[in-house]
């Protein structure tokens, strides 16, 4: 008997474990399919592109450049693309498995009775067919991974609330300083984060309820102070990383100048007016939790404001998302949650049905939703279907048809990683991080055969290196240059004696 | 296995956050995988047909009982770890400390080095998993002691001075690979103490982890330099524990 029911226990956990490991092969070949399929035709999110010029500059740059992976951008968002050596194949990667653990403890709710069919099914539908949740899982790949470990906090969070199990507190811990290598933001979470266990109804000594909070955050503030000491003896400045990363955020994703309390608090109320059709699954949540009250520990609140705490953190520190609506997904993840790990005594199908309809209209307000308010995921679907014009790749190609397979050039990588990584040559290139960099800089006609200039305004405040060494650039002035053409932000330039070679004038009679 | 004077002093909370840790997650983890368990010496209950059948232990080693555990793993029996406390006295002064805990570790060395006479013999006997826990728990730990305050020292005259004299041989992989386990290490000794007394709800000992560090350097490498040396001079010399010195009555008393 006992031999009898191990064996249907095998089998039933190969089934699952086929079914499971069938479903991330299959997504992870749709979202690459997606993600190349968009690259073919001009898009990719520059998140994307910048990741893969890093990359490439590991393994290609010369000389290697990992330092800036260490100490300047968050780690572990580098880590897939590093390991697989391919954004896109990374990318795929990272949203397979994030949405496959998702439909899986979705379905693992349904099967213990937590939440009805209709809302599982509602989840099925929006993962696979909301512009919102197929960008995010194919091409915006940190944010993707942020909303997976986010997943498992709030996973661990409500066990330990509910069980008071050792183990679950630890992970907890663990996961939560997790988040901030992959998003340095995240720290700004601890105070929410701290509520659940000051305001429990569990009976509790103070220095018990010391300790929880100690093991549950002594992680993060460990690796905040181990990364603040390695950017010190590195870099001479503990908080280098902060700076440097928010710079290169604002030059891939966008800058908000004025990121300041009040600016911040404006910002994400205008945000939230603009994603409010997506995330009405949110208010719903906040019915039931009303509804049903609290047993032992307020832990749905804090989960429903993090996402909010995470756009204001993301708008103070100068970042901003405003031409995607990806963020909307860590709401519906948020409210989803409160679902599947808190279940009610008294069943009460009509807000189940409210949420799963709630569900839907988010999904069909990310079909509808106008273009100006999600550019990124607009151009997305537009080059799903056929190439697009104005896009960083279609320049940064054209810019590449211009560039002889032996020139070399000098750009700022700041702005120009898309051109670095199209052309896929690091060695092309004179860079930033390079010894040789400024001296090249000073004088480029003796040592370039292009220079590329970054001409976009009011985005960023790393200035372009090389516009701002040669202002006349700007203007379509290089001396011992001469303009090629704009494409898009950036201006390219091609050294005079470099025509006199194509030309055939130096060359020996 | 705990201890009943945990609030004594700074070395008995340390002590207590060591074997809290060691009782209470180590060792049943090494159960639950199925690897060699160094025994303790208090509360280890034998059947006797088996320790004969091991040839009882051996006398001179100073740690007869860990040596036991490996020979257990080596006869392919298994130890297990029963799930119950015995309070005993932790030890309270730091050179009676350092007297208990200098024999420990150099009966670690000597059974180390007993079983590294043949460590491939070892290894086809042991098999992998085994031999290479072996090697970690019972060779790594008097090692690691030992390095301690080699490493700190190179630490700390690098950070004061930020002198270049040590970038021959660091090279860049090896300074990365340092600072993690700096990092990490740490991280790791000082948070897996603070699980087990949290699970012990010794929640006054909680601040004392993060000064684990400071309790390895301080207490531990010192006793370890004393065992290496006492290897060579008095090898199979018994360094007696004073009991029975704590000022705090146990339950049972």
């Amino acid at each position: 008997m006992e031999l009898r029911k191990s064996k249907a226990q095998i089998r039933n956990k190969t089934k699952e474990i086929l079914l499971w490991g069938g479903s991330f092969l299959g997504l992870f070949l749709f979202l690459l399919l997606l993600n190349t399929t968009a690259y073919k035709n001009n898009y990719a999110y520059n998140e994307l592109l910048m990741l893969g010029e890093k990359v490439m500059l590991v393994f290609h740059g010369s000389p290697p450049r990992l330092e800036n992976l260490g100490f300047v951008y968050p780690p572990l968002m580098y880590l897939f693309v590093l390991i697989l050596q391919n954004p896109f194949i990374s990318s795929a990667f990272v949203g397979a498995s994030s949405a496959s653990l998702l439909l899986f403890s979705t379905f693992k709710a349904y099967k213990i009775g937590r939440i009805p069919l209709i809302v599982a099914f509602s989840v099925l539908l929006y993962t696979l067919a909301s512009p919102a949740s197929l960008f995010l899982l194919s091409e915006h790949q940190s944010l993707c991974l942020f909303a997976c470990v986010f997943l498992q906090l709030v996973h661990h969070l409500y066990r330990y609330c509910r069980y008071q199990y050792t183990i679950d507190l630890l992970l907890f811990g663990m996961v939560t300083a997790f988040l901030f290598f992959i998003r340095f933001q995240a720290i700004l979470l601890i105070p929410l984060l701290i509520l659940p266990f000051l305001t429990t109804k569990e009976r509790q000594s103070t220095g018990q309820k010391m300790s929880i909070i100690i093991i549950a955050f002594f992680p993060s503030i460990f690796f905040l102070s181990g990364w603040s000491y390695i950017n010190w003896v590195f870099m001479k400045e503990p908080f280098y990383f902060f700076r440097a990363w928010l710079s290169s955020t604002g030059s891939t994703i966008g800058w908000n100048p004025a990121g300041d309390w009040y600016g911040a608090t404006v910002y994400l109320i205008d945000r939230i007016k603009d994603l409010a059709p997506l995330v009405l699954p949110v208010a719903v949540a906040v019915v039931r939790q009303w509804k049903i009250g609290y047993r032992k520990c307020r832990v749905t609140p804090s989960i429903l404001a993090a996402p909010f705490v995470l756009i204001w953190a993301d708008a103070i520190s100068g970042v901003i998302h405003e031409h995607s609506m990806s963020y909307s997904i860590l709401f519906l993840l948020a409210a989803l949650s409160f679902w599947t790990h808190v279940p009610v005594e008294e069943k009460m199908p009509w807000i189940d049905r409210l949420f799963a309809l709630t569900l839907i209209v988010s999904l069909i307000f990310s079909w509808v939703i106008p273009a100006d308010k999600h550019r990124e995921e607009h151009a997305f679907r537009q080059a799903l279907i056929r190439p697009i014009e104005d896009s960083s790749v279609s320049h940064a190609r054209a810019i590449v048809k211009h560039i002889r397979p032996t020139g070399l050039v000098l750009i700022d990588d700041t702005r120009g990683f898309p051109i670095v990584f199209v052309e896929g040559n690091a060695k092309r290139f004179v860079l930033p991080y390079q010894y040789e960099y400024e001296t090249v800089l000073s004088a480029p006609q003796f040592f370039v055969d292009y220079v590329i200039v970054y001409s976009g305004r009011g985005k960023t405040p790393a200035q372009d290196r090389v516009a701002g060494r040669w202002p006349e650039a700007l203007f379509g002035y290089l001396p011992g240059f001469r303009f090629v053409g704009h494409f898009g932000d950036f201006i390219l330039y091609e050294r005079m004696e470099s025509l006199i070679e194509k030309a055939g004038f130096l060359s020996a009679p | 296995m705990n201890y009943f004077n945990a609030t004594e002093n700074f070395i008995t909370r340390m002590f207590t956050l060591e074997y809290s840790y060691l009782f209470d997650y180590l060792l049943p983890g090494l159960d639950r995988l199925r690897l060699p368990i160094p025994l303790g010496g208090t509360s280890n209950h034998f059947k006797v047909e088996y320790l004969k059948q091991l040839g009882r232990w051996d006398p001179f080693n100073v740690t007869e009982d860990a040596d036991l555990g490996i020979r257990a793993a080596a006869h392919g029996m298994t130890v297990g770890v029963i799930n119950s406390t015995t309070y005993e006295e932790a030890n309270s002064r730091y050179w009676n400390w350092i007297r208990q805990r200098s024999r420990w570790i150099k009966g670690y060395m000597q059974t180390s080095l007993v079983y590294n006479r043949h460590p491939i013999r070892m290894l086809r006997i042991l098999g992998f998993k085994q031999w290479i826990s072996f090697q970690l728990f019972v060779t790594g730990t008097p090692f690691l002691f030992l390095s301690v305050p080699i490493v700190w020292s190179v630490f700390i005259y690098w950070l004061v001075t930020q002198t270049k004299i040590f970038d021959p041989f660091l090279p860049p992989l090896v300074v990365y690979w340092g600072l993690f386990n700096l990092l990490g290490g740490n991280f790791l000794g000082v948070y897996l103490n603070m699980i087990a007394i949290f699970r012990r709800r010794l929640h006054f000992l909680m601040p004392y982890s993060l000064l684990n560090p400071f309790y390895w350097l301080g207490f531990h490498s010192v006793a370890a330099y004393k065992a290496l040396w006492q290897l060579f001079s008095k090898p199979f010399y018994w360094e007696k524990t004073q009991h029975g010195i704590t000022k705090v009555k146990s339950a049972n008393s």
